[in-house]
């Protein structure tokens, strides 16, 4: 039996609260964690003690996750370069886009240890040398660029919404649309194009970000180019997972648009596999250098082989390239929906396989890190931002315009 | 600076020298200077390596068993690099160069990112378990800036550790690095150490 609420005009079922409340109690537990580790009052493990381990660590790699994916790529096709076929699902994405840097952001901002001096970093204090200073400005100017497109893009339907039954939709709908402004949808499409640009940049510069170290794992001028061929993976894979979950809740479908994507999500990763497997090829060549081959032989036989042939190559490429390829499959959106979790599930151990196992040969001190291992307090905080990220999202999505017109009974 | 590594004898003066002028906690493994002991048997193609790190105020070279007959000790530190990975890296400039070529943290400037702690080739940069920002050695500043020398040539009983100004052809220093047969480490990172062994045998030295 599913009993239905009043909510601001909106139905609630309890499903949905259900919902609510557990995400946020998972949010208070990120929390708990994140103010466990900037205090550490309690018991400084000792693994956790920084130095003495991984200076980047499970929350470095969660950044990763969630700054490094493809949405404005993605967006563009389907506004830019008129693919058709992509536009019911413009909306999801940008707000995709808008939440995973949000969070990342924040992940980031909360993971270095003077937060609070970051602010005096934004407003002039900074190295115009240090990749990281841009990446961080790449991502903050891609960040404003997606909510002023968004917005845009949301313009004419915020319009409608001020009609609405419930009184928070109407709220948000009137509050956006104090500024009056004509043809949003064409301004929406150039800061788009700027949106993109600055995205690619922003990724690629995060690549640069770890290639420009002296660890034999990440240094590399081909890291860059990894990274944007991963973060349209993962950014593919989301917005299927994002795309079907809204749908099922909805009762939509939007079937011709999930196949686009499954056809981005195949072709991309089958272009990963090549690529990863030409990188450890040659990273562990012979001639390459003995430390090259040892940081190889890390992930091939050492301490991340398993994470490595299981989580990356199992879960995160073979199996959904199998699943997306195979026609039979394919054309199923659950097949699809199946192969993009598995790949997402691969991408995040793909990160943190390269964030902490690219430093295990790393000396700190002079002491070689074996493995990596999690603290409780970390893993804490990373469930509290992926709660964040989705509790967000959901309520995001509550609010704003939402609503495509995609026959119900669209299929295949 | 210059480091002989045959006449170093493994005490660990200069790393509890170090700690204590440094106020670097005493029993953590995190040191601005520490001593590395190596134990080696050379075999074809790879050696054999035994390596036993000195960083808090235990002294463990006085109860391990080397299992190789060739043993000795380098005591490692910030190289101060002429061209520093850790300047380069730090987003906020952090990190910096004195006029006389040493590199500084401004402790009150560091957000924390532990980029620079990645970049090092050295693994010389730790994050301050107290203090919350990262740490590394400085040659002392405090010290010579008053004419003093840095805590651990102060504190070595074998005279291992010599400090001084390179282009100051007085200094020993300048004498060692011109009569002498120096090298420094990882010269292929292309950072330019200022750090300056004799007598290393750099092949085991990570």
């Amino acid at each position: 039996m599913t009993r239905k609420t009043k909510l601001g005009g909106e139905d609630l079922r309890w499903s949905e609260i259900v919902f609510v409340i557990t995400s946020l109690v998972l949010v208070l537990v990120g929390a708990l964690g994140i103010f466990q580790i900037h205090t550490k009052p309690i018991m400084p493990i000792q693994p956790f003690e920084v130095a003495l381990g991984m200076p980047w660590r499970l929350l470095v790699a969660l950044y990763v996750f969630f700054v490094v994916n493809g949405f404005c790529v993605i967006v563009s096709l389907g506004e830019i370069f008129g693919v058709s076929r992509l536009e019911p699902i413009i909306k999801d994405l940008l707000l995709m886009a808008i939440i995973t840097i949000l969070i990342g952001l924040t992940t980031i901002g909360l993971e270095i240890e003077q937060t609070q001096r970051a602010v005096y970093a934004l407003i002039g204090h900074v190295n115009p040398h240090s990749v990281m200073f841009w990446m961080i400005m790449f991502y903050v100017l891609e960040l404003i660029f997606l909510v002023v497109e968004t917005w845009l893009y949301l313009y004419d339907d915020l319009i409608e919404q001020r009609e609405s039954d419930s009184v928070a939709k109407r709220l948000v709908a009137i509050i956006l649309t104090i500024p009056k402004i004509e043809n949003s949808k064409e301004f929406a499409k150039a800061i788009g194009f700027i949106a993109v640009v600055t995205s690619i940049i922003a990724i690629s510069n995060l690549g640069a970000l770890f290639s420009v170290n002296y660890l034999p794992f990440w240094h590399g001028p081909f890291l860059p180019i990894y990274f944007v061929l991963s973060a349209m993976i993962s950014g593919t894979a989301l917005a299927i997972i994002g795309v079907v979950v809204a749908d099922y809740a909805r009762g939509n479908k939007r079937y011709e648009a999930v196949q686009t994507l499954r056809v981005v999500l195949g072709a991309s990763l089958s272009v990963a596999l090549i690529f990863t497997a030409w990188n450890y090829i040659i990273k562990a060549y012979p001639t390459s250098t003995l430390l090259s081959r040892e940081a190889t032989e890390v992930f091939v036989f050492g301490s991340y082989a398993f994470n490595f042939w299981f989580f990356e190559a199992t879960i995160g490429l073979i199996i959904p390239i199998t699943l997306l390829a195979v026609p039979r499959f394919g054309r199923d959106i659950r097949c699809v929906f199946v192969a993009s979790i598995l790949t997402v599930v691969g991408v995040f151990f793909f990160r943190f396989d390269l964030v902490t196992g690219g430093q295990v040969l790393k000396t700190i001190s002079g002491l070689r890190v074996p493995a990596f291992e999690a603290h409780p307090f970390e893993i804490m905080a990373t469930i509290g931002f992926l709660s964040l990220a989705v509790f967000l999202y959901y309520i995001c999505y509550k609010l704003l315009p939402m609503e495509v017109e995609v026959s119900r009974e669209e299929s295949s | 600076m210059v480091i002989d590594v045959n006449k170093c004898i493994g005490c660990g003066n200069c790393v509890i020298a170090c700690k204590i002028e440094n106020d670097i906690p005493l029993e953590i493994p995190l040191s601005r200077t520490w001593v590395e002991g190596y134990s080696v048997e050379e075999t074809v193609p790879k050696a054999k390596v035994q390596k036993v790190v000195m960083n808090t105020d235990k002294n463990p070279f006085l109860d391990v068993e080397w299992k190789y007959s060739k043993v000795f000790f380098v005591p490692r530190l910030c190289n101060h690099c002429a061209n520093a990975p850790c300047v380069n890296v730090c987003p906020v400039y952090a990190r910096f160069y004195t006029k006389e070529g040493i590199v500084l943290v401004d402790k009150n400037t560091c957000i924390g990112c532990k980029y620079c702690i990645v970049a090092c080739p050295y693994g010389a940069t730790f994050l301050h378990p107290e203090q919350g920002v990262t740490d590394k050695c400085t040659f002392c500043y405090h010290r010579i800036k008053n004419g003093l020398e840095p805590a651990c040539v102060l504190a070595c009983p074998t005279h291992a550790r010599i400090f001084g100004d390179v282009n100051d052809e007085n200094s020993e220093v300048y004498k060692i690095l011109k009569e002498k047969k120096v090298t420094v480490l990882k010269p292929e990172e292309g950072t330019f150490p200022r750090v300056f062994y004799i007598g290393l045998d750099s092949r085991f030295v990570e």
